[in-house]
């Protein structure tokens, strides 16, 4: 049927018998709602509130053109059917700005429980509105279908512009008390946006028929006024955009403000009745939208170098970090290049004095002065200088390569080390030594749940004995002199032993020797370092037995420390994994060395 | 994210989207293919015959030109039989036809509608108009006739 009283629209949009300001508010409004969600949804497709954004932006931009057929048309059918959809649509748009506003807050998608409250309160007004408990009717005198609307639907509008205002108001102050100032006013802004567009959208009309009833205003059709909230809602979505980067969008000002005024320009057409004004509008939007293009594209050209003069001043400030490294690296390298003409200079220089002076004595002739014992004191001195020389430059060697490259243990070169067996034959090794200096070396508690550990045995032995050597060297023999000897308490004592610690075993060696200052402690480890007690006891000594323990201990996956106390003894604890995880496969490791040297 | 997570995190979409759909095709097929609903309009009336139980309308804003009506109401696919999609000129919209599944026609009570009703100037203006119908009740139903 056809509303009679009213002439047909032109494509179902266009009527005569409409205010232009109708289409004013409509159309613009709709397409900016669309391209707005659109832009957004576009911009950030992965996140939850963008795609709110976008279906608010659908049902409000379906809402405003179906209410268009509604203004426009005089064709009962398609009006009632569009009419049906109207609380439907408007229902749609109160639920999901309430959602819209929870994700904004919380940043993360509501409960289960609260998707199913939403659903509740929907599902409802989705399933009668096709009967008749929405719509039963159609008046083609006034073409309209409020007086057969039933009452269930009447309202619907109302209670849910009223039920979202007020659920999101709640929510924007419960964060607003607890959040950020910079936050403060992201809930501020939007809140304003949310509360000015839901108020207008809904309550308008409803105002308009209150206000009309009480003789206050002459037309109740208002309505078109209420679509206004959306332009301020879009207003500010695009300021929090420019701003803050909401909807992880970057945009900025100028691209917004040409966007804007061009839209607002194109608006015009839907009012402008007469042709002069048309050309002058669609000039006007020619040259904006031409001046806009320049403006948008110089600003960007201009950002980009902003950026990029970042990102420039970023890599110079990290280079000159690293600069800053390599100088600490380069100092080192230089202190570690003196500390090691001080070694050469001292400890490599005494015993070549010896060596050479025992030399000198055989070619001038005065060793054939000396009886056997005699020469023999000398070439033993000489051999012990050899040796000595040796050491020296086998801990400079080891330190140089641990120094250059981190020990890692290989997978391959891992063997099973039986404890006791390897501390038996270590201690077989110093037995001269500690027969000589008469020190008690022994192996004390051994766990037995650890018979066995597992690692690179050379490099073990070399860090054992390494600590064997510091405890025999440092504890006071009876055959030295007695201001060295009664720095030892009771007989000189070394016990070897160990415990488990969960995956991993702690071995410990023990000596009641001249012990360590507690301020030496915690540079003991580090290369070239010597306790002051220990230099004065003997002056030679290259300070890199200790680091290169912990080089090995560490590449093992392991910890080295020591307790002591001064003039009582130390205790040397090393903590190896029973299986030592961090292996390195040594094919790859290979492979990567020999990548480098190409 | 695999397929079932995705359906449960959305699925408070997709049971929207799927209902709207559903109430969209009913709706539809409710009115415009069946048409199944009631149209209101204002059918015509006989002052001469009806007096001031004929509501009475102005033709412009002014109201230089009265004309006078009764409230009609029938079922759309029945109206459509007798008039067309235009129910102007067709004088089978202003009564209830007894083949009418829902019809009702509804007159002027000056005691409730008040104003709204034509006045005895309004009928000494027109007594000369022809007499269409003769009204026992304030309102006639399909069933009564």
């Amino acid at each position: 049927m056809i509303c009679y009283s009213f002439s047909k629209p032109l494509y179902f949009l266009f009527s005569s018998d409409v205010p232009a300001l109708l289409y004013y508010s409509h159309i613009p409004t709709a397409i900016i709602a669309l391209l707005v969600g659109f832009f957004v949804f576009w911009k950030g497709k992965q996140f939850l509130i963008n795609k709110l954004l976008f279906a608010i932006s659908v049902c409000f931009s379906l809402w405003v053109i179906s209410n268009l057929i509604l203004w426009t048309n005089i064709y009962s059918d398609l009006m009632l059917f569009v009419w049906s959809f109207l609380r439907v649509l408007s229902t749609l748009i109160s639920i999901l700005s309430i959602y819209f506003i929870y994700v904004f807050l919380e940043k993360k998608d509501v409960s289960t429980l609260l998707k199913s409250i939403f659903l509740i309160l929907t599902v409802p007004i989705i399933v009668l509105s096709p009967t008749s408990i929405n719509l039963s009717g159609f008046n083609i005198t006034n073409c309209d279908a409020f007086m057969f609307e039933g009452p269930l639907f009447q309202f619907s509008r109302v209670f849910f512009g009223i039920l979202a205002m007020t659920w999101i108001l709640v929510l924007l102050i419960r964060k607003y008390r607890k959040s950020e100032v910079d936050f403060k006013k992201q809930i501020w802004l939007m809140g304003l946006g949310m509360e000015l567009f839901l108020f207008s959208f809904f309550m308008v009309t409803f105002l308009a028929a209150y206000l009309t009833d009480l003789g206050i205003l002459s037309d109740s059709r208002l309505e078109y006024y209420g679509l206004f909230g959306m332009d301020i809602f879009i207003g500010l979505l695009a300021y929090l955009i420019v701003r803050y980067r909401a909807f992880h969008i970057k945009l900025f000002a100028a691209q917004a403000l040409v966007i804007g005024t061009i839209i607002l320009i194109a608006s015009q057409f839907a009012f402008i009745q007469d042709s002069t004004n048309r050309i002058l509008t669609a000039v006007t939007l020619a040259i904006v939208s031409t001046f806009g293009w320049w403006l948008v594209k110089s600003v960007k050209a201009e950002i980009k170098q902003k950026e990029e003069l970042k990102i420039a001043n970023a890599k110079i400030s990290s280079q000159n970090d690293q600069l800053e490294v390599a100088n600490v690296e380069l100092k080192k390298a230089d202190q570690a290049k003196n500390e090691f003409i001080n070694i050469a200079s001292h400890q490599l220089r005494t015993p070549i004095t010896v060596i050479k002076g025992t030399i000198s004595m055989l070619q001038d002739g005065t060793m054939d002065s000396f009886n056997g014992e005699q020469k023999k004191k000398f070439y033993d001195g000489a051999r012990s200088k050899c040796q000595k020389l040796e050491d020296i430059i086998n801990d400079i060697l080891n330190a140089t390569s641990l120094t250059n490259k981190k020990f890692n243990v290989m997978d391959k070169e891992i063997e099973k080390i039986d404890v006791k067996e390897f501390f038996e034959k270590m201690i077989d090794g110093f037995k001269a030594e500690t027969l000589e200096r008469e020190i008690d070396l022994s192996i004390g508690d051994l766990d037995a749940s650890v018979p066995e550990v597992f690692g690179q045995r050379k490099y073990l032995e070399e860090a054992f004995s390494n600590l064997l050597t510091n405890a025999i060297k440092y504890t006071p023999s009876p055959k030295q002199t007695p201001d060295v000897r009664d720095k030892r308490d009771g007989k000189a004592t070394i016990i070897i032993g160990n415990r488990r610690d969960g995956d991993d075993v702690i071995f410990s060696v023990k000596d009641n020797g001249i012990g360590i200052p507690a301020e030496e402690i915690p540079n003991l480890f580090k290369k070239f370092a010597r306790a002051q007690n220990a230099v004065d006891m003997y002056t030679d000594g290259t300070g890199l037995g200790l680091f290169i323990i912990k080089e090995i201990v560490e590449g093992h996956g392991g910890k080295v420390w020591v307790e002591s106390e001064l003039g009582k003894g130390a205790e040397f604890f090393v903590k190896l994994p029973i299986k030592p995880k961090n292996k390195v496969d040594i094919k790859e490791y290979i492979k990567k060395r020999a990548d480098i040297k190409m | 994210m695999d397929i079932k997570q995705k359906i449960h995190n959305h699925s408070f979409l997709y049971i929207l989207v799927a209902l709207v759909f559903m109430a969209g095709v009913f709706s539809y097929y409710r009115f415009m293919t069946k048409q199944d609903y009631l149209v209101g309009y204002e059918g015509a009336c006989d002052l001469a015959v009806n007096g001031n139980k004929c509501f009475a309308g102005c033709s412009d804003d002014a109201c230089t030109e009265k004309y006078y009506y009764s409230k009609m109401v029938k079922y759309s696919p029945d109206l459509y039989k007798e008039c067309g999609e235009d129910i102007t000129d067709c004088e089978a919209a202003s009564s209830c036809l007894l083949g009418d599944h829902d019809c009702s026609k509804t007159y002027c009570d000056p005691e409730v509608d008040g104003d709204a009703c034509a006045t005895e100037v309004d009928i000494q203006n027109n007594k000369d108009s022809t007499e269409e119908e003769s009204p026992q009740n304030n309102e006639i139903n399909n069933d009564n006739l």
